[in-house]
């Protein structure tokens, strides 16, 4: 079989058909890091693009990740044999006071859809949760998301919690959110602004890419 | 000319006297009137605790408040407020009783409007998962739900022209700044036959409807339009929604709300307000067919200063 079929299978959000077709890759003996570069990454490569360039729309990327998902049940238990590590590994949550979590959540689909741990802090939270769990679960990078403009002043809290903390050296701080600029962020002292989702997914995995790389 | 009078012209793109205004809901009576609109004994837990004398003595105090608020703001339309227990099909009788007393009060010469949408609008948290899957699973399960969504609006808005609202706000919110929540070929589907509907009925009881959503609608306008509602309000800034391109577009074929931008009315400088507000009057107002008001609602937290800053400018700059 060519492993493109599950990439394309994935991109129209067929899920049954992705998790069968990951199987017989399985069965037909191609290795498990291979199915899922190959197959269920290339796939979320493809829609996070399209999705960045406004061709598609979030119900398609919720649907392609479902796909994503299904697939890679099927997958994990053979890519831990294998030994496969993921990318790397970022904490994500909407901040303190705000309990909007639909960028958050397009965010995390996107930088699982590049292969990289997510750690899902859910909505409403406080700076020191993020740094506590960037600590414990070793994350790279902590991603803050906030829609309103009476919440994002939470993340130069965050940022100062970085500091305080002694880790701002070895964990990134990644913002973004509806009323988020790259304005704001240089002027908290946050690492990364990301526009998009898709850009943030890049933007987390090319940093955690370096961290590997020393 | 009346307020209403005044309302009716900018709705039907004729030219009024002046430019009227208006907003979807008020939230800024605390701060800059000493009160809210709805007392804490309509509220849900109290209300019912009122004898009907009580309850119908504080619904006229109420409305003889919001007809003075409104009245100090100088709006065209009144935005009522729910009272009671409102179903998906009728207005509950504390409702009922408002109108009536509100359009007591202002002698008729004000227009009242209320919310009459019934299409989906983007869904919150884990209710968008299983949105999403709905569509691409069982689409005309979703279809069917959107025609009894529909009904019920249609069913609703009729018993609100009974009871003396002329127009409807239709508030589903369809898009985020980037863009439309569902692509266009699925607001095809899954919004647009209903939002048609909807209007359609309306505009047979007599009423006005004015189509808001937050978000860069620009993808999909066109099927808004098509839509043939009055008015579309919002026009998001924010979202890079150009109220002057919006005008050349489709101002021929329906009238403009909004546009003055609300972020910049709460985080702004003095001097993007401005900019903003002197914008919207300078390429909206010209033929007539536009209502000043905000991008959103003066929410919460909006500095009142900021608020009657553009105000001053629409009084400045609304006179044909």
């Amino acid at each position: 079989m060519d492993l493109h079929e599950i990439s394309e299978k994935l991109q129209a959000g067929a899920a049954k058909a992705v998790a069968a077709l990951v199987q017989q890759a399985l069965d037909e003996g191609y290795p498990a890091q291979k199915i899922l570069e190959e197959g269920l990454l290339d796939g979320m490569n493809v829609i996070g693009e399209k999705f960045k360039n406004n061709e598609i729309y979030v119900p398609e990327v919720l649907i392609a990740a479902r796909a994503m998902n299904k697939g890679a049940e099927v997958l994990k238990p053979h890519l831990a044999a294998e030994g496969v590590k993921a990318t790397g590994k970022v904490c994500i949550g909407t901040v303190q006071g705000d309990l909007h979590d639909i960028g958050k959540n397009l965010v995390k689909m996107m930088m699982e859809g590049k292969g990289l741990e997510v750690v899902d802090l859910g909505v409403d939270v406080a700076p020191s949760t993020y740094v506590q769990c960037a600590i414990e679960q070793n994350c790279s990078m902590i991603c803050c998301s906030a829609l309103l403009t009476t919440t994002m002043g939470v993340m130069a809290d965050v940022v100062k919690a970085v500091e305080e903390a002694g880790i701002h050296d070895k964990v990134k701080i990644m913002i973004g959110g509806a009323p988020v600029t790259q304005h704001y962020c240089d002027q908290i002292g946050a690492d990364f602004y990301a526009a998009d989702a898709t850009t943030a997914a890049e933007i987390a995995v090319d940093y955690c890419a370096k961290v590997a790389n020393g | 000319m009346n307020h209403r009078e005044r309302a009716i012209a900018a709705l039907t793109r004729q030219i009024p006297d002046h430019v009227p205004t208006f907003e979807l809901e008020y939230q800024l009576a605390d701060e800059m009137f000493g009160k809210p609109l709805v007392p804490p004994e309509l509220h849900p837990g109290r209300i019912e605790k009122l004898s009907q004398a009580e309850k119908e003595k504080k619904i006229y105090e109420m409305a003889e408040y919001m007809a003075y608020v409104y009245g100090e703001l100088d709006y065209s339309i009144i935005p009522v407020n729910a009272i009671g227990n409102c179903t998906a099909t009728d207005i509950s009788p504390e409702t009922r009783l408002l109108i009536k007393d509100l359009l007591d009060v202002t002698n008729h010469q004000v227009m009242l409007t209320f919310h009459g949408d019934g299409t989906f609008y983007i869904p919150d948290g884990n209710e968008m998962y299983e949105f999403a899957y709905r569509i691409a699973d069982e689409p005309d399960e979703v279809k069917a739900q959107a025609q009894q969504m529909a009904n019920n609006a249609i069913e609703r808005n009729k018993r609100l022209a009974e009871a003396g609202v002329e127009s409807l706000i239709l508030c589903s919110d369809y898009c985020y700044n980037s863009g439309p929540f569902l692509s266009p070929a699925m607001f095809a589907e899954f919004i647009q036959p209903y939002l048609y509907q909807i209007i359609k009925e309306a505009r047979r009881n007599g009423q006005y409807a004015i189509k808001h959503t937050d978000g860069n609608i620009m993808p999909i306008i066109q099927m808004m339009v098509d839509c043939e509602p009055h008015a579309l309000h919002s026009l998001d800034p924010m979202a890079g929604v150009d109220i002057k391109k919006v005008k050349e577009l489709y101002g021929d074929r329906v009238a403009l709300c909004g546009n003055v931008h609300c972020a910049a009315l709460q985080t702004g400088t003095d001097e993007e307000v401005r900019a903003s507000a002197e914008y919207c009057l300078t390429w909206a107002k010209p033929g007539g067919g536009y209502i000043f008001c905000t991008s959103n609602v003066p929410f919460k937290g909006m500095p009142p200063e900021r608020y009657r800053m553009i105000l001053d400018i629409w009084k400045q700059m609304r006179d044909y």
